[in-house]
């Protein structure tokens, strides 16, 4: 069993396997942010110089399609060798207040150091 | 007459029973839990790179494990939670097997099963591809070798097999987490029980310094062997091409790679010294486990009628037919019914263990407390799934309790209240959203 498990790992990815992982983190970055709206009152934030709603969806999912969709991840270990894919998600996902309020400490990882 | 039929029938119905709770849902939510952050992307990057690029606390054995369901499934929330899964279901068998050591029939080793199943630590950490239930994989594994030995220390033959299996469980479990070793002087010592108990023969001394070397080499060993991947692929971490991009020189020596891992094995002892995480609400010490009063949540979110209408390729489905107001979470806190029940069954096995001298009970004891004093006596911080690793032990706890002829009757009303304690918290362990209120009523009675 130990023997087949090592073979089956050693055979490299599946088909689709990047693209795949690209979605998980357009997701992950979503529910980030909407996890974040959630917790504003109004639910209304900064990221990349547009302004998400919470309480007009239709125009946050266009904004969060063209600023943190699938395609706006990248793991091109030249483009980022410094950086690990968590990084990709920590300062990109945090949307600002859009006056200055103060965030909780709460937080959702063990915060583990890359 | 003895039914053999139920040797095969019992640990099937537990293995499918496990499978049943733990898989529905199983994809929801389609974002990363908790530290699923690191341990999914580190999967992916072993299989592309057979070594993880970012810097690592822990070593690649359980993020192996995750990286075989990713090679199955794609790299899909199912992909990456389905081998916690398949290790949960190895839990609860190899609690039934310790079981069937301690106690006669099927019935009480059935119940330690499931009470295994049906707890909260073990069900949440055996739904999120984090690396806790590939560690109770092993440390369950080796405390089941360790009774089947103590059973027959007369048994040379099957006491040198066990001796193995422990010290090969020991090892995978290193390659997990280094707390592994928590469980190392509790399975020596029971081992050094054994060879006192096997008849007298001119070699004695030599079984006293194989027994110790087997379960100290043996682990060291496999723990050796699994970064064997790590050395020949250390041309990929980021470390490495980082100091390419910065240095201008990209060659690496044998000589530099083993010596990179020596520095990655030093980062990952430096963590473990340093890692205070005062400011994670969800870290807490572990002597607050004793009460359950400071659990992880390791997903929430509050639900809203307009997150349904994310695309597919946004949504994390958390709140899936979930109306506005209601709230998911996912919270890792063990099931009063056996955490309660076993804080006082290892009152009772203390008890016992001293008046009768029973080297079996004082090992089971051992197998649960020292992986929990190591915790509690250690600055560093700890979050309430690492209890997962006490939770076979600790049902193994409760049947030999309940094996007591003055406490036999008390197991059917555990087995009640085992079930219906399941159903009553099964939505805060697997992520269905409650109302505010509903989600207060499971919590009201802890400090949490």
């Amino acid at each position: 069993m130990f023997v087949a498990l090592l073979a089956l790992v050693g055979c490299g990815t599946p088909s689709n396997f990047d693209g795949q992982e690209k979605v998980a983190f357009a997701r992950e970055c979503t529910s980030l942010i909407e996890r974040n709206l959630g917790s504003a009152t109004p639910p209304i934030r900064q990221l990349g110089g547009a302004t998400l709603n919470l309480d007009d969806p239709a125009s946050l999912y266009a904004e969060l399609e063209r600023l943190r969709g699938p395609q706006t991840f990248s793991f091109d270990q030249s483009k980022s060798a410094d950086r690990s894919p968590k990084d990709q998600l920590d300062i990109p996902c945090s949307p600002q207040p859009t006056r200055s309020i103060s965030s909780a400490t709460t937080t959702t990882t063990t915060t583990a150091p890359r | 007459m003895r039914r053999r039929w139920l040797d095969v029938a019992v640990p099937a119905a537990l293995v499918v029973g496990t499978a049943a709770t733990r898989l529905p849902h199983l994809a929801t939510p389609r974002a990363f839990v908790f530290d699923e952050i690191y341990y999914a992307p580190d999967a992916a990057s072993l299989l592309r790179f057979g070594v993880e690029q970012g810097g690592v606390v822990h070593p690649p054995g359980g993020k192996w494990a995750i990286a075989a369901g990713l090679r199955i499934f794609g790299f899909t929330p199912f992909g990456w939670r389905i081998s916690a899964v398949v290790a949960g279901c190895a839990v609860v068998l190899l609690t039934y097997i310790a079981a069937r050591q301690l106690v006669r029939g099927h019935l009480l080793p059935a119940l330690a099963g499931a009470a295994v199943a049906l707890d909260g630590v073990s069900f949440t950490t055996g739904r999120v591809a984090m690396l806790d239930v590939f560690l109770t994989v092993c440390t369950t594994a080796a405390i089941a070798c360790t009774l089947i030995a103590m059973k027959h220390p007369e048994n040379v033959r099957r006491a040198r097999w066990c001796r193995w299996g422990a010290a090969v469980s020991l090892g995978l479990g290193l390659t997990v987490k280094w707390s592994a070793a928590y469980l190392l002087l509790a399975v020596v010592v029971a081992f050094l029980w054994i060879v006192a108990k096997q008849p007298r023969r001119a070699h004695h001394g030599a079984a006293v310094v194989a027994t110790v070397a087997t379960l100290t080499i043996v682990p060291v060993a496999i723990y050796g062997l699994a970064y064997v991947p790590w050395i020949v692929n250390a041309d990929h971490t980021y470390q490495h091409l980082t100091d390419c991009r910065l240095q201008q020189d990209c060659s690496l020596s044998l000589v530099n790679r083993v010596r990179q891992f020596f520095e990655d094995q030093n980062r990952v002892l430096e963590f473990q010294r340093t890692s205070k995480q005062e400011n994670n609400s969800n870290a807490a010490p572990a002597w607050q486990w004793v009460n359950q009063s400071h659990p992880t949540t390791m997903f929430k979110k509050e639900c809203n009628e307009d997150l349904a209408r994310a695309p597919n390729d946004l949504s994390d489905r958390a709140c899936d037919g979930a109306g506005s107001g209601k709230v998911m979470q996912i919270v890792t806190v063990a099931n009063p019914v056996v955490w309660f029940t076993a804080l006082g069954a290892g009152l009772v096995l203390l008890v016992l263990a001293i008046k009768r001298r029973d080297a079996v009970l004082a090992f089971l004891l051992m197998a649960g407390v020292y992986q929990w004093v190591f915790w509690a006596v250690n600055s560093r911080h700890s979050y309430s799934f690492y209890m997962a690793t006490l939770i076979p032990p600790f049902a193994l706890w409760i049947v030999r309790a309940f094996s007591e002829r003055w406490l036999r009757l008390v197991a059917p009303v555990f087995a009640v209240l085992l079930v219906v304690s399941f159903a009553f918290y099964y939505p805060i362990w697997a992520g269905r959203p409650l109302t505010p209120d509903q989600a207060r009523a499971r919590q009201y009675w802890l400090a949490w």
